[in-house]
């Protein structure tokens, strides 16, 4: 057996040198051929790494300008932030409006970088009173960039004594008398801003009947149950939350409300705000807003206003003075003529 | 037979060149692309998004009709030129999704 | 530098290995320009130990795709009868060797997969590590496959040798 099989394996290899004897010295490639098959081989290789490389290296910014755009467009996302931004600017800043026709935007690599102007109403002009500039990293935004125009503006910090509008049951942080001073002293022909106080919680429609005729109420504060205290339940102080009284003419605007009161809208907001709670305390002034207890309040107690933001000719905002149900007035902006 | 095999042999590189040019096309596209996207130029860079990938698109295709050499060319040209134009689309309608204004 | 010239000492070996697989100038040609394309995208300046085993590796791997892409195309180059080209080429040299040629036709009769290792050990000289490493094969299966492709090689040799005598 083993004998037969040596026999067999040694006839193979017999066979086989025979064979490969006449063609092993059989060369196809001449020196240069063998030379230039090698080279053509080296630089057609070299090129598809550089070209594949090169291909990759292209792709990146594309591709993560691609995926960020995506990001901000599917489901809106883009938009829902824009909006609850916007919104935290009309419910926390009194007075204040903005075109959302003319915000901007700019998108780059995972950010989102938005800029708007915001106004106020004195008289019967809107003044542009500054830019807020956001910046987005993904859907968490920086604290805004703001560059305000304004000669009397609110404090970035609020704090109890640089409060305006204040609740019935707080103490009035400023002097009275010199706010009503510094009105009868500025020049008939001016008109102004106003920030007024009550005296006990109103209902808004028994505060617009009240005021004087010839001017404009601009702005609510609203009673929401802590504006007492003018801090949250950590002590961090809060500012008082509100909505614009007047109907808003403005493109996109929230407050160009063809059927209802701006008080539902008001609400609306306030829960839009409240699951985006984290981005509205960036954009608001106060760093607390606490507004899932405050809408909770304003839902079980009705609107009912303490303070308020009004316009009109310095002139007739002396008559305030008389209204029984003014507490305290301050003084914001003044600018010239332009009632009529 | 002798000509059937050199006409073969000859054939063989015109789709190579075809997909080497489709690859070389939509990598010019993509650079142009970088370079508006990174310096933020104002307008919509159409040479790149649309003519030169098209015409990378159109020589990809030819490119794949090789039956013997390498079609690795003209596979990187072809899925480029089809990234570019898909990029091109899902950007278009991905700006109107975002802070759109009529 | 050092590469190219290993590369370059092995050119006609590979060559050699890819004509006996595709028994065709033309297609072996084509390879052996593929391989060394492959394996320059796959090293450059890469130091390997064993070069040769290596590049015959790059060449089989070559060949299987080829011939995977181009099922007709392989069976049609089967069915032209090689060696009949006018002009004095190479595989024509080659092939003109009846025992060479005898044996490529043995070979080529087997399974495809005793075809393999007969080529690699037997034909090009490789060590059974070597091919098995290269067929991406258990050694043993390599053995008892190169052991029942030479007795089949054998035995039409034998039958052959028989109908030659009678």
């Amino acid at each position: 057996m083993s004998d037969e099989k040596n026999s067999f394996e040694e006839d193979y290899q017999q066979y086989l040198k025979e064979s490969l004897h006449e063609v092993s010295n059989l060369n196809h490639y001449s020196k240069e051929g063998q030379t230039e098959i090698v080279t053509i081989g080296k630089n057609m290789a070299r090129r598809t790494n550089i070209m594949i490389s090169l291909a990759i290296l292209l792709l990146i910014v594309p591709i993560m300008t691609l995926s960020t755009y995506m990001y901000y467009a599917i489901g809106g996302k883009a938009d829902h932030l824009i909006d609850v931004v916007t919104k935290t600017i009309y419910v926390t800043e009194p007075n204040m409006s903005l075109k959302p026709l003319e915000l901007e935007d700019d998108i780059s690599f995972f950010s989102m970088n938005i800029n708007f102007d915001v106004f106020k109403r004195i008289g019967k002009e809107d003044y542009k009173a500054g830019n807020y500039d956001i910046d987005f990293l993904l859907d968490q935004p920086s604290f805004p960039k703001k560059n305000m125009l304004l000669d009397r503006q609110l404090p970035e910090f609020p704090s109890k004594e640089s409060e305006v509008m204040i609740h019935p049951k707080a103490n009035i942080p400023f002097n009275e008398a010199d706010q009503w001073d510094i009105l009868h002293k500025i020049p008939d022909g001016t008109v102004a801003e106003v920030y007024v106080s009550l005296n006990e919680l109103m209902k808004p429609d028994d505060l617009k009947n009240s005021l004087p005729k010839n001017m404009e109420l601009r702005w609510l504060a609203v009673d929401t149950g802590i504006d007492a205290d003018q801090v949250n339940k950590e002590g961090v102080p809060i500012t008082p939350l509100g909505y614009p009284a007047q109907y808003d003419p403005t493109t996109w605007s929230p407050f160009r409300t063809y059927e209802g009161p701006n008080e539902e809208v008001f609400l609306d907001i306030l829960s839009l705000l409240s699951k985006n709670e984290a981005v509205a305390e960036k954009v608001a002034r106060a760093k607390s807003l606490s507004l899932g207890s405050r809408l909770a309040y304003i839902q079980k107690h009705g609107v009912k206003v303490y303070g308020a933001v009004i316009t009109g000719p310095t002139v007739e905002l002396r008559k305030l003075q008389d209204v029984k149900e003014i507490r305290a007035l301050k003084v914001g902006e003044v600018k010239l003529w332009n009632w009529e | 037979m002798e000509l059937g095999i050199k006409k073969k042999g000859g054939s063989k590189r015109l789709p190579t060149i075809s997909g080497f040019l489709s690859f070389l096309i939509a990598l010019i596209s993509l650079a142009g692309l970088n370079v508006t996207l990174l310096l933020k130029t104002p307008g919509f860079p159409a040479v790149f998004l649309i003519q030169l990938p098209l015409v990378g698109l159109f020589l990809g295709i030819i490119g794949q009709v090789t039956q013997k050499r390498s079609r690795l060319y003209a596979i990187w040209g072809l899925s480029l030129s089809i990234f570019l134009l898909i990029f091109t689309l899902l950007m278009v309608v991905s700006s109107l999704g975002i802070n759109y204004k009529p | 530098m050092e590469l190219d010239k290993a590369y370059q000492e092995n050119v006609n070996d590979l060559y050699r290995y890819l004509f006996s697989l595709s028994k065709d100038h033309y297609i072996a040609e084509d390879l052996v320009q593929e391989a060394f394309y492959r394996a320059y995208l796959q090293l450059e300046d890469y130091e390997i130990s064993n070069i040769r085993a290596w590049l015959f590796k790059v060449a089989y791997h070559a060949f299987i795709d080829y011939q995977r892409k181009n099922k007709r195309l392989v069976i049609q180059g089967q069915m032209e009868e090689p060696g009949r080209h006018s002009e004095e080429t190479p595989e024509r040299r080659l092939l003109e060797k009846e025992s060479f040629q005898l044996l490529l036709k043995d070979i080529h009769s087997l399974k495809e997969g005793e075809r393999h290792v007969l080529l690699l050990c037997d034909l090009h000289q490789l060590t059974y590590n070597e091919a098995a490493e290269i067929l991406e094969m258990n050694i043993n299966t390599l053995k008892s496959q190169l052991h029942r492709g030479r007795q089949k090689v054998m035995n039409k040799v034998k039958e052959r040798m028989k109908a030659d005598e009678r």
